[in-house]
């Protein structure tokens, strides 16, 4: 049974290979890791430290823990979310083509294994993604500075996490609209702008009265997964402030919610998928 | 032993998501399917024939009735190991070769990677594909893809082959291969579901067939009973005069193709021979008798009422 899966895995990898957004995910992040020994070797990057040091507050760790985080801030994270809903949403529409899904269907496999199949494969191509951004920059980074700041490296399995509780609700748009761009579209403005604007529902709740209003924003809010919730909660775990009062997160909720999002979806999906005439 | 079995299979299609308008494809559809022999399944566009092959694998769900394929529903998905299967208007991603395609669904089926590779070696050269095969997809013909299809489907050996058109877009000679292929299948213990519209195709390998029309059935059985029409003669001779002729037609009831040609009903061989023994004494030489055989096409035409 694992061999039919890892089959359906392997196939899918196929797949991202064949469409040009890994080959861009590859040249983007090879540019990067080639790029950052060179930044980090100018004489002007050089001698920054030593100029901030004349601040009595400068903390050279926290110095380089701050270069660390740019790569995990707002900006990186739209762009890096981006090219990984790019890449996913052509997974379900392109199995479900009408000619191949009767090839895949009439096999002696389950329908959950193939859903299944195509999420670990989604979820292990952003992890490989994300570790070989993340790990070669920390690494440069540290050889070249000193400071083995190890927390860094949570941020790939940061991003895999958020991406993993994304994904189900591309799996299912596909499933129910058997559309490539229909899939992608709608799942591109999930996560920016409506799941970014959830994300500052509190500011928000400063500026509204109306409980109505409220009511349907905490509705929306835990409808939605929360990508921008995950990738503060992913900053703070790495600057330390995290589950502290000084670290902007106190509990673990949008993870908690995020879990229970995901399995309902993906259980819906698997449940829908079941159900269907193709 | 019936390897299928439906029971007043219904399948009823919503014609959308938000419509309340239903389409039958299927209506209280009872069919048994012996083991081992080659059954064609014949109707006009539209008739149910996909709908049925496709609940026959668990991709469509029947709206009531029963349905086992080895004894067992359906819905048991672990059964699809011993079937094979080829659809109709197939789609192969075009990244792959006829190789990754092969081991792709090979593995799929369960075969083992032993059994897999002598089984890729062996069925690309029944189908004269081995040359191709690690041509990317995107570069083969039509025919090179319905072989390539045809094959997936009997790669695991399996007990059960449903084929949806398996000789579209193929050349007569590529037809004839494929045509010897289903026969060996068959030899070696395999029973065939047949969908195709080519029905000279049916006919020369088929042992029974079922034509449906608007989700039913309107005809089943051999193909020898269904086409061979009972007591008649089909009989070639010299060329007859008028007194002759009309002789035939008064009484003998005989149906006259041509001066040298007319069909004629005999209960028995004595009959047959008195019909003889009246061309003999008059003259006319007898060039063949042999029992009077439609085609499916005549059958399928005169059923449908074209």
């Amino acid at each position: 049974m694992y061999r039919q899966f890892l089959a359906l895995v392997l196939n899918t990898f196929k797949e991202a290979l064949v469409k040009k957004v890994l080959l861009i995910i590859f040249i983007l992040f090879s540019l990067i890791i080639i790029l950052i020994p060179i930044i980090i070797n100018l004489d002007a990057v050089e001698v920054i430290p030593y100029m901030l040091q004349s601040d009595p507050n400068f903390n050279y760790k926290e110095f380089i823990l701050k270069v660390e985080l740019a790569f995990v801030s707002q900006i990186p994270f739209f762009v890096l979310m981006m090219i990984f809903i790019v890449m996913s949403s052509s997974f379900i529409p392109s199995l479900l083509q009408k000619g191949y899904i009767e090839f895949i269907l009439s096999r002696p496999v389950s329908r959950a294994s193939i859903i299944m199949s195509k999420y670990v494969a989604g979820i292990i191509i952003v992890f490989l993604a994300m570790t070989y951004i993340i790990y070669p920059v920390w690494l440069i980074v540290s050889i070249k500075t000193g400071v083995w700041h190890f927390k860094f490296l949570l941020s790939i399995l940061w991003y895999t996490f958020i991406f993993a509780s994304f994904y189900p609700l591309i799996i299912l748009v596909g499933l129910i609209t058997r559309s490539n761009t229909v899939t992608l579209i709608f799942n591109l403005i999930v996560f920016f702008p409506i799941t970014a604007v959830l994300s500052i529902k509190d500011t928000i709740y400063k500026f509204i009265s109306n409980k109505v209003v409220i009511f349907i924003v905490d509705f929306f809010y835990y409808l939605f997964p929360k990508p921008w919730d995950l990738r503060a909660m992913c900053e703070t775990s790495i600057n330390g402030t995290f589950n502290t009062s000084s670290g902007v997160f106190y509990s673990f909720q949008p993870v908690i919610t995020s879990v229970i999002l995901l399995v309902t979806i993906l259980s819906f999906a698997i449940y829908y998928f079941n159900n269907k005439d193709y | 032993m019936y390897i299928i079995e439906t029971d007043n299979l219904t399948k009823i299609f919503k014609a959308s998501t938000f419509s309340k308008r239903e389409i039958p494809a299927l209506k209280n559809l009872s069919l048994k399917i012996e083991t081992g022999i080659i059954f064609g399944l014949l109707g006009p566009n539209g008739a149910g024939k996909t709908t049925l092959v496709k609940i026959l694998l668990g991709m469509v769900h029947p709206t009531s009735g029963s349905v086992k394929v080895f004894n067992e529903d359906v819905k048991n998905y672990k059964l699809r190991k011993k079937i094979g299967y080829l659809p109709e208007d197939h789609r192969f991603p075009n990244y792959m070769n006829a190789d990754s395609v092969l081991r792709f669904f090979g593995i799929l089926n369960g075969l083992d990677e032993k059994k897999l590779n002598e089984s890729i070696e062996n069925n690309l050269a029944l189908v004269e594909m081995k040359e191709w095969r690690k041509l990317k997809i995107e570069k083969y013909s039509k025919g090179m893809l319905q072989r390539l299809a045809f094959t997936q489907s009997f790669l695991s050996n399996p007990e059960l082959i449903i084929l949806d058109e398996p000789t579209e877009g193929i050349d007569p000679i590529g037809r004839k291969n494929i045509r010897e292929i289903l026969l060996n299948l068959k030899k070696n213990g395999a029973t065939i579901l047949l969908n195709s519209h080519l029905l000279s195709e049916v006919e020369l390998v088929c042992d029974r067939v079922a034509i449906l029309n608007k989700g039913e059935i309107i005809k089943e059985g051999k193909v020898d009973d269904l086409l061979y029409y009972k007591d008649t003669y089909h009989i070639i001779c010299s060329d007859m005069g008028e007194d002759i002729i009309n002789y035939l037609l008064s009484q003998k009831s005989a149906t006259i193709k041509g001066k040298g040609e007319f069909l004629i009903q005999a209960k028995d061989n004595s009959e047959l021979n008195e019909i003889i023994d009246f061309l003999r004494k008059n003259r006319i030489l007898i060039h063949s008798i042999e029992k009077y055989k439609s085609s499916l096409e005549n059958l399928f035409v005169n059923l449908l009422g074209h």
